[in-house]
């Protein structure tokens, strides 16, 4: 089933999906006609007697038979760990054939190797999440922290149950990947530490005035408020930075906001855009996870700012506020 | 889970495989006691495991249960040539419904002692009375939590167990 690499090169790199890279390469070998229906064939059984290994593991021997939605979820993992193994090669052609050409059951088992490897990773960057959070009442932030990833990571089953995504991570980030199983952790937890790494920034006194002003401005409880502290600190510092406030500050005034807002006033969409993205490059050194958070809330931004909104849009501390823990 | 890589497809082509060869081998055991499946016998056993599978939303890959359930029954005394077939098939419908009652916390070995012990010794052969009353009730003793239920004996007079517990104001 060798296949001349010339061929390669019809397969459509945007039909294989990484959430689901196998099927997908295979449907789209099959559509470019790199494979035919028997190769298909031969691939289906060598999955399926790896899986009918896999139920015997996993009954210890004790059952022939399954529920047919236990069975489903052990041939997702295996799927998941052929994926994992294939996306860690980065290579598409090399993919297609070990698939053709290596058994599946040697497939899985390097996908259990590589996820062993992503545990550990998740481990590590844990900690650093953990060391890096942030004071805050809110309950979902502080859930995912101490409770769900920990309480995940210590359960996390390679073998029968590895696509499965934590379900409990109620804190919504900023930017998020559509990925499964540890590699969604991983993801996570890396957008997590940038967004704590962010705040810690900043004075952390500062973080929770804007936060329960926020609050109360609207009227909300301070613990379970669904909002992403990162993209409140983010917003207000930089209009801090385009209201030219000394740096790493984050409470604006109702001085600051007619101050921005007539800043802009004649200022074209596009303009207003340059003027953000220079701020935004002043803000952090690392900056591409603030260009997609800019990017996610740019026409936001430009619709509060046409709207004469800003004072609603940013968190504005009143002047006479006084925090009390 | 669609697509390529799908499980009810592939089921079918494992599972025809060797199943036939497998069960008519068995013959050779049986057939000291005077107990043989014909090749029909066999097509109908096959697809009574099909469909049993099917109804109780249950996957098998290979004829593992099959072969286990002939190799256990057939030495039982209340096989006989005329039989012999319709009991394979009824109690191999009774095994994967009682399995997936079980809510699978009860081994393969373990379903099928239960079975042969209850059907030479309590149900004197007869599968209606091992499905309508004696593994029901074991059953609703193990959804009652009791977990030493491959032990219980007709004397112990199970099948008194009531389905709940008595309300506290008739506990003496």
């Amino acid at each position: 089933m060798t296949n001349n690499i010339n061929n390669y090169s019809k397969l459509n790199i945007d039909n294989i999906k990484y959430s689901n890279f196998t099927q997908s390469l295979l449907e789209e070998a099959l559509r470019v006609e790199l494979i035919d229906k028997n190769g298909i064939e031969k691939i289906q059984i060598q999955i399926m007697e790896t899986l009918s290994e896999c139920m015997e593991f996993y009954t210890k021997g004790e059952s022939s038979s399954l529920k047919s939605e236990t069975v489903n979820e052990l041939l997702s993992a295996i799927l998941f760990n052929i994926d994992v193994y294939f996306i860690s090669l980065n290579n598409i052609p090399y993919s297609f054939e070990l698939l053709c050409n290596m058994q599946s059951k040697e497939l899985y088992y390097k996908g259990t190797t590589q996820l062993k490897a992503y545990l550990v990773e998740a481990v590590g960057l844990y900690a650093k999440v953990k060391r890096s959070s942030i004071e805050t009442k809110n309950k979902a932030y502080n859930q995912v922290i101490f409770y769900s990833i920990p309480d995940f990571l210590k359960s996390y089953d390679i073998k029968f149950d590895s696509h499965t995504s934590i379900t409990k991570l109620n804190y919504q980030l900023s930017n998020s990947n559509n990925t499964k199983g540890i590699i969604d952790v991983i993801s996570y937890l890396k957008n997590l530490y940038y967004e704590n790494s962010y705040c810690r920034l900043f004075n952390q006194d500062d973080i929770l005035k804007i936060y329960n002003t926020y609050c109360d401005s609207n009227d909300l409880t301070y613990e379970d408020i669904f909002l992403n502290i990162y993209e409140l600190v983010f917003i207000n510092s930089l209009f801090c930075e385009l209201a030219n406030k000394a740096s790493r500050s984050l409470i604006l005034n109702k001085k600051d906001c007619i101050y921005l807002q007539k800043k802009f006033e004649n200022l074209s969409d596009l303009k207003i855009e340059q003027e953000i993205l220079l701020a935004v490059d002043r803000l952090y050194d690392e900056k591409a996870y603030l260009l997609k958070t800019t990017n996610k809330l740019m026409s936001n931004i430009l619709n509060a700012i046409k709207n004469n909104a800003l004072d609603t849009f940013l968190v504005i501390t009143p002047e006479n506020y006084i925090y009390v823990d | 889970m669609s697509n390529l890589i799908n499980i009810m497809d592939m089921q079918k082509t494992l599972q025809i495989n060797n199943l036939y060869n497998e069960i008519i081998n068995l013959n050779d055991k049986s057939s000291e006691r005077g107990l043989f499946l014909t090749e029909e016998d066999v097509y109908d056993l096959v697809e009574t495991q099909t469909k049993s599978l099917k109804d109780n939303e249950r996957i098998e890959f290979g004829g593992k249960t099959v072969t286990n359930l002939i190799e256990k029954f057939y030495t039982s005394t209340f096989m006989s040539p005329s039989n012999y077939a319709q009991n394979l098939n009824e109690l191999l419908e009774t095994f994967y419904y009682f399995k997936t009652e079980f809510n699978d916390k009860i081994s393969d070995k373990d379903l099928f002692e239960l079975m042969k012990e209850l059907f030479d010794e309590s149900c004197f052969g007869s599968i209606e009375l091992l499905q309508g009353r004696d593994l029901e009730i074991i059953l609703r003793y193990m959804k009652n939590g009791e977990t030493d239920y491959m032990h219980l004996k007709p004397e112990d007079n199970y099948n008194a167990k009531p389905d709940t517990e008595p309300d506290e104001e008739y506990i003496l």
